[in-house]
């Protein structure tokens, strides 16, 4: 450790690994932005690599969504965690060297997948694509770090949890079950329509069990802490949690409706999926009512910018899943671009969002640097805003006209061909989205690179010195 | 269609979903939807003058202008097909419509060369132009088992138009005859398929017709498309052919016993398949068993009765034919008196 | 404090959570499993070799094992993104593309994992078998543009090989002259016949291209 950081409450909080994870989810948020638009390209016939199996559009799209979702969300979210957890219990993790193993072991794992993705080993299994060969590896690590964060919340049970611990504590117990479950049974056990219902519940229960609860408890944190005031209710928020607790996991099926799955099934997730509307008004109401005491902070902050249009986004995206899960929706968008502008929705309108939000807030006070760039923090902002707000009016659209064309017993490749121009719009707006977050990385490099230069010249980079 | 509420803008839409069965794509399809209008305009009285004074001089032009709007008609279809021609067509066809389309390279058999203006498939004689409804059902259903998909997803005018634009390929050929309507002389005769005995009757005189005719030159005594002929046959577009294999529940003009019959009666076009029908019709006059066409659905009747063995509907009531006596000079034999009876 | 009494029980809302997940399972996820037979002792794999690829396989136990080889293929390109593998009983999707889809189906070690897929750039493909001929397949795979010109799906040359008829690598010669083919390699023979395996266990096949009152069989009573 610097000499700069031995401060108590720096004790507290291992700042080191809190960087580490966010300067890496930073640039994974770069590549998987890369990734998604270079597929894009795919469709509009501006493809780069043709004819390359290692940069083969298929594997590219994998890459891009595993990138999303284990590279960027995980370690921005572990990276947040290990900041977020220590101060709400006021306890320290159970070991600092434990999580630069975790540091070390799973990003290599993630390198480890990117590779073997583009060699061609992927497994056939939706959101977990990850290499068999290394799914038993991410399983013990993913288990290290619940052991490493569950610790600290354990000591503090003596007084009540803050909600966001709640929601922390209920996604790192559910997070490896639903991984072991999601990534061995269907590919082992259960073939067919049996293994579909399981992975089905993984597809959802990856977003539902371990990116929305610790994405919101990333908010309900980040939003009384920056607003200065309390949050407008606590008991609220703690409704939205345990509704968030049984209806989530019950959803899964609606990811296979009209499939060989036994119908029952697929009548129960849609159910709970109509259910998930208490979850999103107590959260989205918990979150406007506390924002709404001081509307000029949220206006002119960027961190609480990127909290608001988050919030927006889930009210969205969460009433968008409550209608289309219903049967006669689902007849037409089903298989359409409206379940990729959905997905892109949660993952990057809303999730994204909220941890641009932390790392904009985080950053600063980890590197003791102010952001190198206001300006390009709101580029970053409205660039981010902009394309997907236009890239999901395009792919809903989109959606709606391939669902009727299908319907209507239009020649397939009708249906391709109508869809071209909203793939152009598609890359358009991936295009925002990348230049948005070229300036986040470059944003954050130069201040990164600042704070080495402000640390003197002796001690050199407080990662490298971290990792000491 | 005698739906209460068949125009009424919303019904309509679910109408018509249900109806879907009958109904093919149509492009229009959603524009009608959106602007489908219910009730007809009313009219007021002193428009009504005017509208008798434009009708007359509309008609006045539409009489004068009907000969130069008909080709513009054309004209325009033509484009049409244009368009869908090359959204659909011309990876196999080509945009010359040549049949050397990027994909034809590695497909076989070739697709067709449309410049040669000889189609396969046709309900019409021997060297005719098919009619426009034949070219239609080889768009509906394809030619199976060969790379030609089904294009029954497509809507009807836009495969008219298809087949206009394919027409001037070979404006020539189509100079000649320009038909609409298939020709249908082969009606399904009552009492071949209705049960199992008479159909085994058939089927067996059908086995006789099958060594007869001279089927098996090509075809082979076991009817797989390996006679002694069957070697080094050439089709008139220079591209290596093979005789069909007919125990395949399909033949390339189609799966029913109908296109096997005119496979017989009218040939294939461009393939060494002659037509059985143009022979045997002149030579009824002289031999009266090949007089009522019976021997076409006797042999198509043979051929159903393999598709059945080998789909294991049969099994050996029908006992294949015996090796040899298949020399071209053998079978010169027993067909040779049909043919001399048309000179 | 209300909330502080209403936390007080906080490992019993723990198990409550834990509960609710596995309550979950157990309904969504091994209850439909319990309705569906166990795996035949043949894997649910075709017993013999269709007559079209004989020519690359010699026994049945080539054959199946390249249908498992051409299905990682198919896993490892991420054709699954694109096409689904299952036909819904709405928007018209028996007529374009064949009988509706029946859990049976599904239960062969060829659908371990499934394959559902939740998106369709381009068509389903659980009535792929016979619907097309190789030759189309493998035209198709190289390059898709060349017999669908409008189609976005991307070239998979690499599983091709380009060469002169004799067999020696091309050297300059122009790509169009009949003395150049281009030959399938092993990957794409294998998941071209893992590609005519979908859906041939369906015995009903789509017939919406000819009229179903023509005869087509004979009688058998």
């Amino acid at each position: 450790m610097t000499n700069s950081v031995k401060t108590s409450e720096n004790n507290l909080v291992s700042y080191g690994l809190a960087q580490a994870h966010l300067l890496i989810a930073v640039l994974y948020v770069f590549i998987a932005v890369l990734a998604g638009l270079t597929f894009s390209l795919q469709f509009i016939d501006l493809y780069p690599f043709k004819d390359i199996a290692l940069l083969s559009p298929g594997r590219i799209r994998m890459v891009h969504t595993q990138a999303v979702a284990y590279a960027w969300l995980a370690n921005a979210f572990f990276g947040v965690l290990h900041y977020m957890i220590p101060k709400l219990t006021n306890h320290k993790i159970y070991s600092e060297k434990l999580g630069w193993f975790v540091f070390y072991a799973y990003n290599f794992l993630i390198l480890a997948t990117v590779a073997l993705i583009l060699g061609g080993h992927a497994q056939g299994l939706e959101w977990a694509e990850t290499p068999r060969i290394l799914d038993p590896f991410i399983a013990v690590v993913v288990v290290l770090f619940v052991f490493n964060m569950v610790t600290p919340i354990y000591k503090a049970r003596a007084n009540p949890y803050y909600v966001s611990v709640w929601y922390v504590l209920a996604a790192l117990i559910w997070t490896p079950i639903v991984y072991l479950m999601g990534n061995f049974l269907p590919q082992y056990v259960f073939p067919g329509t049996s293994g579909a219902a399981i992975s089905s519940m993984y597809i959802h229960d990856l977003v539902g069990l371990f990116v929305t609860p610790i994405g919101t408890a990333m908010a309900y944190y980040l939003l009384p802490v920056i607003l200065k005031r309390p949050l407008y209710s606590h008991a609220l928020s703690l409704i939205g949690f345990w509704g968030l607790a049984f209806f989530y996991p019950m959803n899964s099926t609606h990811h296979y409706l009209y499939s060989p799955i036994p119908m029952w099934s697929q009548y129960a997730g849609i159910v709970a999926s109509v259910g998930v509307h208490i979850v999103v008004y107590t959260v989205v109401f918990n979150v406007i009512a506390t924002m709404s005491q001081d509307w000029k902070t949220v206006m002119s902050n960027i961190p609480l910018r990127f909290l608001f249009v988050g919030i927006i986004c889930y009210l969205i995206t969460c009433i968008q899943c409550a209608v289309q899960v219903t049967l006669s929706v689902q007849k037409i968008i089903h298989f359409t671009d409206w379940v990729v502008g959905h997905s892109h929705f949660v993952l990057f309108g809303v999730f994204s969002f909220w941890s641009f939000a932390w790392i904009y807030y985080l950053l600063p006070r980890l590197l003791k640097t102010p952001m190198y760039s206001a300006s390009m923090m709101s580029w970053h902002f409205w660039l981010s805003t902009g394309g997907i707000f236009l890239m999901q009016f395009d792919l809903l659209s989109a959606g709606l006209v391939q669902g009727n064309l299908w319907a209507d017993l239009a020649p397939f490749i009708d249906s391709v061909i109508a869809s071209v121009p909203f793939w152009w719009v598609r890359t358009f707006s991936g295009m925002m989205i990348f230049v948005g977050e070229a300036l986040f990385i470059i944003n954050v490099y130069m201040t990164w690179k600042q704070s080495r230069e402000q640390t003197s010249v002796p001690s050199g980079s407080s990662v490298q010195m971290a990792k000491a | 269609m005698n739906h209460p509420f068949k125009n009424c803008i919303v019904f309509k839409h679910k109408f018509l979903r249900n109806q879907k069965k009958n109904l093919k794509y149509d492009k229009d399809h959603v524009t009608k939807k959106l602007f489908y209008c219910t009730a007809p305009p009313t009219m007021k009285k002193s428009n009504i003058l005017m509208t008798i004074l434009l009708a007359t001089l509309g008609a006045a032009t539409a009489f004068a202008q009907s000969r130069f709007v008909e080709s513009i008609k054309k004209q325009e279809m033509i484009q049409m097909g244009k368009k869908g021609y090359e959204t659909r067509c011309s990876g196999c066809h080509g945009l010359e419509g040549n049949g050397n389309g990027p994909g034809a390279k590695m497909l076989f058999p070739k697709p067709r060369d449309f410049t040669r203006g000889v189609f396969k498939f046709k309900t019409v004689p021997l060297g005719m132009m098919p009619a426009n409804d034949d070219l239609l059902k080889t768009l509906n259903q394809g030619v199976v088992g060969t790379s030609m998909p089904s294009f029954a997803l497509v809507s009807d005018v836009e495969k008219r138009a298809i087949i206009e634009y394919v027409k001037t390929f070979a404006p020539e050929a189509w100079k000649a005859q320009d038909l609409t309507q298939a020709v249908s002389p082969l009606p399904v005769p009552q009492g071949f398929f209705d049960n199992k005995e008479n159909f085994l009757t058939h089927a067996r005189n059908g086995r006789v017709w099958f060594q007869e005719l001279g089927c098996i030159v090509c075809h082979g005594t076991s009817a797989r498309g390996d006679g002694p002929s069957a070697e080094g046959l050439m089709d008139s577009w220079d591209q290596k052919i093979t005789p069909a294999n007919l125990h395949k529940r399909y033949v390339k003009r189609g799966y029913t016993v109908q296109d096997v019959a005119y496979s017989i009666y009218q040939g294939v076009d461009g393939t060494p398949m002659p037509a059985y029908g143009s022979v045997m019709d002149a030579a009824g006059e002289k031999y009266p068993e090949i007089k009522e066409k019976k021997y076409i659905w006797e042999l198509a009747a043979y051929i159903l009765y393999l598709r059945a063995e080998e789909a294991g509907l049969y099994n050996g009531e029908i006992p294949a034919i015996p090796e040899g006596k298949i020399s071209p000079e053998e079978v010169q034999k027993t067909v040779g008196k049909y043919f001399e009876a048309n000179n | 404090m209300a909330s502080k009494n209403f936390e007080k029980f906080s490992s019993v809302f723990l198990l409550a959570g834990l509960t609710s997940l596995i309550i979950a399972f157990l309904i969504l996820g091994l209850a439909p499993a319990t309705m569906v037979n166990g795996m035949a002792p043949d894997e649910g794999l075709p017993a013999k070799i269709p007559s079209d690829f004989q020519k690359y396989y010699s026994s049945v136990d080539q054959y199946r094992s390249a249908l498992k080889h051409g299905r990682d293929v198919y896993v490892s390109e991420a054709c699954w993104h694109c096409h689904s593998q299952y036909v819904r009983p709405v928007s018209n999707e028996s007529l374009r593309y064949g009988p509706v889809s029946q859990p049976g189906e599904y239960h062969n070690v060829l659908n371990l994992p499934q394959l559902f897929g939740t998106r369709r750039v381009g068509p389903d493909l659980s009535r792929e078998s016979g619907k097309r001929p190789n030759d189309w397949q493998f035209a198709h795979l190289y390059n898709p543009k060349s017999v669908e010109p409008r189609s976005v799906m991307p070239s998979y040359g690499y599983y091709f090989e380009v060469r002169k008829k004799d067999g020696s690598p091309l050297k300059g010669e122009d790509f169009n002259s009949p003395e150049v083919e281009i030959v399938p390699k092993q990957e794409a023979i294998d998941l071209v016949a893992y590609l005519q395996w979908l859906g041939n266990q369906v015995s009903e096949r789509s017939n919406s291209t000819f009229d179903p009152s023509a005869i087509v069989m004979p009688p058998t009573e």
